[in-house]
């Protein structure tokens, strides 16, 4: 590995670039003054290293030199980026660029890399704080409802993205998957309309409604997918048609919305059941790999740009899910459809 | 700063209005009181004849301090666009309801936090890394305003020239980033945040499907830019350096971004005016999309500093945010 260097710089010691990249994901966390690495899941205690240094390490590997003061301060040399470098490679938390010699990548092994990450980024969504909230029948009424409200709009969205993605596509064979799934998913939407008629929301009152910027960070991010790249696209989609077991978990969840805030209307919540079993039946746990397949192998720049695509997906999720639980934060229900303010005077943003 | 609306028919109030402010603005203890008794129902939903009713007094004992507040840009009457009949008019709402809709992104949590002092380095250093990435992306959605204008050459011609004028306006953000010991293709290639992409991705929508409501919207990113509404830009960020001097690198390159997009403003001149002017574009619906626009920018702004104080507050992060490359997952 060449991350040695041994130039002297006015007192500091000039340190040159390691070749190794740190793993994507990997977050760097202090427990009982022991720096801890996280990834995937995974925890990596460092005992005996300071928090300065390992921090500084990660920070330089990551692309923020430190300046020659905070070298000195906290001892970083070389030899120190080197050791910690390569205890770093042994336990797969970097990696070393040098020694990857391919160029393309096979759609089986992007298939398997997307299987890898997606029950990680399901996990991540779920453990939003709102999921708790509802769940409990802690989130207010106005959140319950702002979040069937989103929904809905996320759902009808699909004519905002998935026609987006196909009247960009180039390669007719995957055009015509996309347009299958189109086919499929068109009318979806009904089913939270459906619900919030029930819980007695007039439909024109929601077609009405503005959704809210997060709802609209989702959609708009997949349109810039579909348009980009079908690829993109194609991972993206996937990864909301991986169930990773959670569909289960959904009919449980809307389950406990009951109580709290569909009382003696139950029939608000048959149709998001009835949606979550149309999923089902759908059989979309397949797609990623009937989409990657039809487009075959595929540059590691091509595959890395669709594949980092959904992670931001993920992330746009998450945002998407704080906004619904901090703009519906409100004493009453609000439906967004004239210059209500945007976040509930006077009240600071929900924590995460 | 002079109300076109000589009464209020939908009044909203600002998110933030300081103590201070509200007894600038009202000198009576009673018509402070009533504002504060009033503020959740000056939401901009709520007539003023409703709002009177509910707490006992006439509308017009309600139009006075409301009135008194305006001057000052901390009310708006939201159907002021609406409701406005001629271009001038609806100028006029214009400009009052895009100042006001850049002080409600200007007083958001992440500014308050950064004059008071409380922004530690990775909140300024994430700051300025997101901004960086949305106004690199000029690229994207001033380009695609001019790639969609079709209709009128004369305004393309416009747009066009706030391209050249916003293309490379992030050098100056890079430099200040490497000057603070970040690698500058590290910045370029780094991973926006979920709400830094919605809002370019937002502007780039917009930039595609109204270019008369995109040259309204740039009047609230030129605000922003500026960073603070009513200082003049040197003192704001002087201030901010002495309050920060270990973020001097990219403060630095903040002021400079500033005064460049400020001054690019001042010479430009009000964009959507000359739009307007040459493009005839009056009718019931201008104002309509204007008013929609000024409050989906501030939204997607408001979002924009949200996610930077979520994020970057965290104390252990890596900056800046790498984005995954699967020759280490291999």
């Amino acid at each position: 590995m060449s991350n040695t260097a041994n130039n002297e710089v006015a007192g500091a010691v000039a340190l040159t670039k390691p070749s190794a990249e740190l793993r994507w994901g990997l977050t760097l966390d202090v427990e009982e003054e022991n720096p801890v690495v996280r990834l995937n899941g995974a925890k990596y205690k460092f005992a005996g290293v300071p928090v300065p240094l390992m921090f500084a390490v990660l920070n330089f590997l990551n692309g923020r030199e430190p300046s020659d003061q905070e070298k000195q301060e906290i001892g970083l040399t070389p030899e120190v980026v080197s050791t910690v470098v390569e205890v770093l490679c042994n336990h797969q938390l970097a990696v070393d660029l040098d020694q990857v010699g391919e160029e393309t990548i096979a759609p089986e092994k992007c298939v398997s890399l997307c299987r890898s990450f997606f029950p990680f980024w399901k996990e991540k969504l779920v453990s939003h704080p709102l999921w708790g909230l509802l769940a409990s029948g802690e989130a207010s009424q106005a959140q319950f409802v702002g979040w069937l409200v989103e929904n809905f709009h996320f759902i009808e969205g699909i004519h905002d993205r998935l026609a987006v993605a196909i009247a960009e596509c180039d390669n007719p064979d995957v055009r015509a998957l996309l347009s299958e799934h189109y086919s499929e998913e068109h009318d979806h939407s009904i089913y939270f309309m459906s619900s919030l008629n029930a819980l007695g929301y007039d439909p024109k009152a929601i077609l009405n409604t503005r959704p809210l910027p997060g709802t609209r960070a989702v959609l708009n991010f997949m349109r810039q997918c579909g348009r980009r790249d079908s690829l993109q696209y194609g991972v993206c989609t996937a990864f909301f048609e991986a169930s990773g077991g959670t569909r289960e978990a959904a009919e449980q969840f809307y389950g406990l919305l009951m109580k709290p805030y569909i009382g003696e209307k139950l029939e608000a919540i048959d149709p998001l059941v009835e949606h979550v079993a149309l999923d089902n039946a759908c059989g979309h746990d397949s797609f990623i790999d009937d989409f990657v397949n039809q487009i075959g192998p595929v540059s590691l720049s091509r595959a890395s740009a669709a594949i980092s695509a959904c992670a931001l997906l993920v992330e746009t999720l998450y945002l998407w899910t704080t906004d619904i639980m901090r703009a519906y934060d409100q004493p009453h229900v609000v439906l967004r459809n004239s210059a209500q303010q945007y976040r509930y005077p006077d009240r600071e943003p929900a924590p995460l | 700063m002079s109300n076109p609306s000589a009464s209020f028919t939908y009044p909203l109030l600002a998110s933030q209005v300081e103590p201070d402010e509200l007894r600038a603005a009202l000198k009576d203890d009673a018509e402070q009181e009533l504002i504060l008794n009033c503020r959740t129902h000056l939401n901009g939903s709520e007539s003023i004849d409703d709002i009177a009713c509910v707490n006992g007094i006439s509308t017009a004992q309600l139009q006075r301090p409301l009135s008194a507040l305006a001057e000052r840009g901390l009310v708006i009457d939201t159907h002021a666009m609406l409701n406005a009949k001629a271009t001038e008019q609806l100028l006029e709402s214009f400009v009052i309801e895009s100042c006001f809709w850049s002080r409600e992104v200007l007083t958001t949590r992440f500014f308050r936090r950064l004059r008071a002092g409380d922004a530690t380095s990775n909140l300024i250093s994430g700051w300025v890394i997101e901004t960086f990435h949305y106004v690199a992306a000029a690229n994207e959605y001033t380009a695609a305003a001019v790639a969609y204008c079709h209709d009128n050459l004369t305004t393309r011609r416009r747009l066009a020239d706030r391209y050249f004028e916003q293309h490379q306006e992030s050098e100056v953000l890079l430099k200040g980033l490497v000057a603070a010991g970040m690698e500058s293709s590290r910045v370029v290639k780094s991973f926006p945040l979920a709400s830094t992409r919605a809002l370019i991705n937002f502007l780039t929508e917009l930039a595609i499907t109204d270019w008369l409501a995109f040259s309204g919207a740039l009047e609230i990113v030129y605000a922003v830019n500026r960073g603070t509404l009513d200082q003049n830009i040197a003192e704001y960020y002087e201030q901010l350096a002495q309050q920060y001097p270990f973020a001097s690198e990219v403060l630095d390159s903040m002021a400079a971004f500033a005064s460049g997009s400020d001054l690019a403003r001042r010479q430009g001149g009000f964009l959507l005016q000359a739009i307007i002017d040459s493009a005839a574009t009056e009718g019931s619906s201008t104002g309509n999309r204007l008013v929609t626009a000024l409050r989906d920018t501030y939204e997607h702004f408001a979002l924009f500093f949200e996610g930077v104080e979520d994020y970057y507050s965290e104390p252990h992060i890596l900056l800046p945010r790498r984005p995954l490359d699967i020759r280490t997952e291999l």
